[in-house]
């Protein structure tokens, strides 16, 4: 019983989903006040889930209809299990040694399904925004996973709840390893195609990518994943690199969770507001010339410290 | 064309009252199963009777159609004009008049959009691309056909390559006019056809 409740309710599905919308907005409104204007009202993500939900579905001709209705929930099946084992305010809803390995895995199956997206559909769009989303994949995912490792070579252990308890009791990773925490910021923004990197789906270069062809109830499925990502990812970097809820070792509450979440979200918004979009060659050369490096180093100066 | 559409919005000077009764209020009265004497219940039936399916069909009708109304995204096509009704247009979606409060979104692909927003004559080359536009949008979808050159013609009415009006090719449910029209129009143009939408 107490386990349907973690699943379904609290740390699951149902939270999940209200926290997707209210990121949403949050990130939404955030930008709007970045260009000085007023942005949209608290139900807009709501609105838009639903419209989306009641609109046509249409397939086009040359897609693979089975895998193109199987794609978002797959992807959408991924995010949702990997929220089970990413604790949100001190409570944890499984946990084992290892966990972080297996949300890593799962957080990477909706990239796939993204790029397969574009793969089965007919569009010209559709292909190169995949190409580009595997290219970009490729080149942001390795700085990300090397210095999401960072924190738990410190700790010693590869599971999220216990990453974060040993941050409570010692230092934030974040200032411990400030190099490290910049490169997952960056690294995450690329995963969740958010603005500065959303090159696989540039409007004014390939329409949608992999999503142009897709429309009403699977749109909305992918829209949710999309949200869904945000919310883990940064939960996923609360966890990691700022200590979980716990504010100096004090009692783990939901506040300071939801603070300090709210306070990377901040960041994304900042950073999707401030930057333009790179070109791919140019992702590619930060990624691998760059990032990866940086990283490279930040593991070897955590070992030299840690071990 | 599954749905018949009706033109008679056109005649109807805009911002009159009749146009404005229809909107929320009307939706409003639909939505209670209180509220008798709307002609939705009198073809429904006596409430009581109503089965919980349909009467549980007319609450999520009613949340849909107030989604539809709050998340209006929009898809921009020029099918063949001077250029201005379209820089207008863009004026619209900047942060001075901010539309995204409206839920007004640009969609790049048709497949994601509600509306379609036109401008200028339709010249035979875009014909054909006009109307396949239009059919790959998913329904519910509407028209608003922006600029007198798309309402009418304008000043290209006559010409050699030009078919004409966008709604001799697609049906249009709202016209907006002008030369080139205003932002202020245009979105108020948009407010009263997401008033209208049933
Ligand atoms: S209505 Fe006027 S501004 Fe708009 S496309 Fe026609 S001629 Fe150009």
């Amino acid at each position: 019983m107490n386990a349907l409740i973690k699943m379904l309710i609290f740390p699951g599905f149902g939270f999940l989903f209200i926290a997707a919308l209210a990121f949403d907005w949050i990130d939404r409104r955030m930008i709007a006040r970045f260009h000085g204007r007023v942005g949209p009202p608290w139900y807009q993500p709501l609105a838009d889930f639903i419209k989306l939900l009641a609109k046509e579905d249409v397939v086009a001709e040359g897609t693979h209809g089975l895998a193109a209705a199987a794609l978002p929930i797959v992807s959408l099946t991924a995010v949702m299990t990997a929220s089970l084992y990413i604790p949100v305010g001190g409570i944890v809803g499984a946990s084992f040694e290892g966990d972080l390995i297996v949300v890593l895995f799962l957080l990477a199956l909706p990239a796939l399904a993204y790029f397969l997206a574009g793969w089965i559909s007919a569009g010209v769009y559709s292909v190169l925004g995949g190409h580009r989303s595997l290219l970009q994949y490729f080149s942001c995912e390795v700085p990300f996973l090397m210095a999401v490792t960072c924190p738990a070579i410190l700790a010693g252990s590869w599971s999220i709840n216990e990453i974060s308890n040993f941050q409570a009791q010692t230092a934030w990773s974040a200032l411990t390893q400030p190099l490290g925490f910049i490169l997952a910021l960056i690294g995450l923004i690329g995963k969740l195609k958010r603005d500065p990197l959303d090159i696989p789906k540039a409007k004014s270069e390939v329409v949608a990518g992999p999503l142009t062809d897709f429309s009403g109830r699977k749109l909305a499925l992918w829209h949710l994943t999309m949200n869904m990502q945000t919310v883990l990812g940064i939960f996923l970097l609360v966890n990691l690199f700022f200590g979980g809820s716990r504010f100096f070792n004090r009692v783990p509450a939901l506040p300071v969770f939801g603070l300090k979440s709210v306070a990377i979200l901040l960041m994304l918004s900042t950073a999707s507001a401030l930057y333009a979009r790179l070109r791919i060659d140019q992702l590619m050369d930060l990624g691998w010339r760059i990032l990866a490096p940086l990283a490279l180093i930040q593991i070897l100066a955590t070992l030299w410290i840690g071990g | 064309m599954e749905q018949t559409r009706t033109y008679d919005r056109l005649p109807t000077p805009r911002g009159t009252k009749m146009q404005r009764e229809e909107g929320p209020k009307a939706c409003r009265k639909s939505l209670g199963p209180g509220a008798e004497g709307s002609s939705r219940q009198q073809i429904a039936g006596d409430s009581r009777t109503e089965p919980t399916k349909r009467r549980l069909q007319r609450y999520v009708d009613a949340v849909v159609r107030w989604a539809r109304r709050k998340s209006p995204w929009i898809l921009h096509y020029n099918s063949g004009g001077c250029n201005g009704c379209d820089i207008e247009i863009l004026a619209t979606l900047t942060p001075r008049y901010d539309v995204e409060r409206l839920g007004i979104l640009k969609e790049g692909s048709p497949r994601h959009a509600d509306i379609l927003l036109c401008t200028g004559p339709v010249t035979l080359q875009s014909r054909d691309r006009l109307r396949r536009i239009y059919e790959q949008m998913p329904e519910p979808k509407w028209v608003v056909s922006v600029g007198t050159c798309s309402c009418s013609g304008g000043v290209f009415k006559g010409a050699i390559n030009v078919v004409g009006s966008v709604d001799q090719v697609v049906p249009v449910d709202m016209y907006i006019p002008g030369c080139p029209c205003r932002p202020e129009a245009i979105i108020d143009g948009l407010a009263q056809l997401l008033r209208s939408i049933e």
